[in-house]
């Protein structure tokens, strides 16, 4: 008796402690492969995973960081195979290609059982629907500031902030006065204004702020946008290049290393950017601001999205839709400023606390909701990888000394309009 | 007699079944992919279609646009000029090397364990080691050349076309040569002393010696090994990717890079797999060649 007593009690003991696990085997995991789970908007990714985690029983979103190229890539390949993750977490330069081949699920009926508005977000959203369909949820709009130096413009016997620039030419001439030799022994150690040329999708992006900075897109009204438009944007670069002022052929994060330790005195990068501060020298960081970018207009455009894709089992997508859902509203979006310090998608969800938190948000925040331009080209963007090598080819050519900003205008006009028009 | 024949047929067959392990192997290793490959590229493909069920029209354009294009052609000059020139270097500097190793010095060991680590290290990092030693601003190369009075400013080695050119020749001659080291000290091993002795009583002073008893010696060596380090150098993706991309312009662009790009980047794979069948025919006449050679020097 005493015997069976102590087996049943063994019993009991051993079901309630392997319950919980049982349960967790037997939960529905949620794949959700990212690049975005280290800097800025990691913290937020996570506390909407734990969110949802802890609120739907038999549910859980598994995070797996992957960087950014491979994480495309392999995203393309698991999309082939017919084996996508449960939640598809997309660079939006990516997304209209997998949209546009029937990867991805329409959201439509779901969104609408929720009461999902696209007026609520941000223009950007416009954006992803494809054949008048929605096919993901924006997360961010691109929007770009004036990271700068203030102890290099006092140096340089410049006001801060009065003296900041005001428009193209004014940020190039003060991009020539900030190029120094701080130690004497003949070389440039303090460079103007850090700016990518490399052969890389970075060099297509900073292009793309001149050319919008002008008021131009990279398409306008169906067509390509006029070779001397083209010229004087590679002008602008070659006058950064011959003044010294960029160091020629960096990429985005040899020249955010320029700035955020203290050897660049200005750079151009997007709202993201401030979290790079935490790097930077102690002695260092009071002097690193943010400034409107002095151009008349900028790019602007979704960022990243998240999406479900076409592949699942119905219940794996309803599953999925549920976390989507969770962080389109607006007590995630709030979050999403407050944790984040990025500007979220949905419409004045930008609090008072993330204004503390974040002294630059405003910033950007205005940038995202006043830029008119593309910061893709409209009508190829299922085509922008090859669009953007073009770009990076014909500036790198620039930058060896081949051609020059003529040339390279001439050369990059005509591959575009031969491949793409 | 008759018996003898149905042995001879067993045998055949046996050898026949014995052999078909093997022929199973290449047919499904070798062949099947290189049928793929040249399917593809008569097709207008994209990355998407391919494990999708969609008739695919036969097309020659993919071809016929290669051609045409000047891209094609610049691509191939600079696959030569990468594969010749780091072949050459790495060859030279493994010859180089395994004379030094071949002779008896204190810490001979540790000294070998240093020439060969460069085999060791994975051609991304190795590349990217390169990449920093050539920075424009901090790199050593740069620091070097300043230090020594050589420039007065330092040079953007990969920025410019023939520096990245240069750069790109020899991080892969770096990263190969160690396999001529090890090809070449075994050959020296074959090598008889008494036949170097003989040629040092004659008379014969360090350089006559190398060129007229060593390396004639290692012929046979030199071809094979040239021939396979030649063929690694075409398919070489790795150093150029990591280190320039195949910039700047597209002066280190050669066709394996190409191929990357159009198939990886762009998702073009039926025209990414016509530059393939390309390089594979290059591959081939290589190969053509070095067999001609190779039988000739090995069985007159």
């Amino acid at each position: 008796m005493i015997r069976t007593t102590r087996r049943g009690a063994l019993a009991l003991g051993a079901a309630t402690l392997a319950a919980p696990a049982l349960a967790q085997s037997q939960a529905m995991v949620l794949d959700m492969p990212s690049y975005q789970l280290r800097e800025g908007f990691g913290p937020w990714w996570h506390a909407a995973a734990e969110a949802f985690n802890q609120a739907n029983d038999g549910l859980r979103v598994n995070l797996i960081e992957v960087p950014y190229e491979p994480h495309h890539q392999q995203l393309t390949t698991r999309f082939i195979a017919k084996n996508p993750p449960d939640l598809c977490h997309i660079s939006a330069r990516y997304f209209y290609g997998f949209a546009d081949q029937g990867f991805l699920e329409p959201l439509d009926r779901r969104l609408a059982a929720i009461g999902w508005k696209e007026v609520d977000f941000i223009p950007a959203q416009k954006d992803m629907r494809r054949d008048g369909r929605v096919y993901a949820q924006l997360l961010l709009g691109y929007s770009y500031g004036l990271y700068y130096n203030a102890a290099m413009f006092e140096a340089a016997g410049l006001a801060m902030p009065q003296d900041l620039p005001r428009d193209l030419p004014q940020l190039l001439a003060m991009a020539k006065r900030l190029t120094r030799d701080r130690d004497g022994d003949g070389r440039t150690d303090q460079f103007g204004l850090a700016w990518p040329t490399a052969n890389s999708s970075a060099t297509y992006a900073y292009l793309t702020y001149l050319i919008t900075g002008m008021g131009r897109d990279w398409v306008e009204e169906g067509r390509l946008l006029p070779r001397e438009v083209l010229q004087q944007a590679l002008e602008a670069v070659q006058t950064l290049l011959r003044d010294g002022a960029t160091p020629p052929g960096i990429d985005t994060n040899p020249a955010r290393q320029l700035f955020w330790q203290g050897n660049a005195a200005m750079i151009v990068d997007g709202s993201w950017g401030v979290a790079y501060r935490k790097d930077s020298p102690e002695a260092l960081k009071p002097a690193l601001r943010v400034a409107p970018l002095p151009l008349r207009n900028q790019a602007a455009g979704p960022s990243n999205v998240l999406a479900i894709p076409a592949d699942r089992p119905a219940e794996r997508k309803d599953a999925a839709f549920r976390f989507l859902a969770l962080i389109q509203s607006p007590e995630w979006q709030r979050k999403y400023g407050e944790i984040g310090g990025n500007p979220p998608a949905r419409l004045g969800m930008v609090t008072e606390e993330a204004r503390r938190l974040w002294p630059e948000l405003p910033i950007f925040e205005k940038a995202a909701a006043e830029s008119t331009s593309s910061f893709m080209p409209r009508g190829h963007e299922g085509d922008f990888s090859r669009w953007s090598a073009m770009v990076a080819e014909n500036v790198t050519a620039m930058v060896a000394g081949r051609v020059d900003a003529a040339g390279a205008a001439a050369a990059l006009h005509r591959d575009l309009t031969n491949t793409f028009f | 007699m008759f018996r003898k024949r149905g042995l001879e047929a067993q045998r055949a067959r046996l050898l026949a079944l014995c052999a078909l392990p093997a022929a199973l192997t290449v047919l499904l290793l070798i062949a099947w992919p290189i049928w793929l490959t040249l399917d593809l590229s008569l097709h207008r493909v994209r990355l998407f279609d391919i494990l999708r069920d969609r008739p695919l029209a036969f097309s020659l354009r993919n071809y016929q646009r290669l051609l045409v294009e000047p891209r094609f052609w610049d691509s191939l000059w600079h696959t030569l000029v990468f594969v010749i020139g780091s072949t050459w270097l790495a060859f030279l500097w493994g010859l180089a090397t395994a004379l030094l190793l071949a002779r008896q010095f204190a810490g001979r060991v540790a000294v070998r364990l240093a020439v060969i680590l460069p085999w060791a290290v994975p051609a991304t990092i190795g590349s990217l080691v390169w990449m920093f030693l050539f920075d424009g601003n901090l790199g050593l190369v740069n620091h070097l050349l300043l230090s020594a009075g050589v420039v007065a400013q330092p040079i953007a080695f990969l920025v410019h076309d023939r520096f990245a050119m240069l750069a790109v020749v020899l991080a892969h001659a770096w990263q190969s040569y160690p396999f001529f080291t090890v090809m070449f000290l075994a050959g020296l091993q074959r090598l008889s002393p008494e036949l170097l002795n003989a040629a040092k009583v004659d008379g014969a002073g360090p350089w006559q010696r190398l060129r007229h008893v060593t390396l004639p010696a290692l012929t046979d060596v030199m071809l094979v090994s040239g021939f396979l380090s030649l063929l690694a150098a075409i398919r070489d993706v790795e150093t150029i990717l990591v280190m320039t991309g195949g910039g700047p312009g597209r002066a280190t662009e050669t066709l394996a890079i190409r191929i990357y790009n159009e198939t990886f980047r762009f998702y073009d794979v039926g025209f990414g797999a016509a530059q393939g069948v390309m390089a594979f025919l290059l591959s081939l006449l290589l190969v053509l060649f070095a067999f001609r050679r190779l039988s000739r020097s090995f069985w007159g």
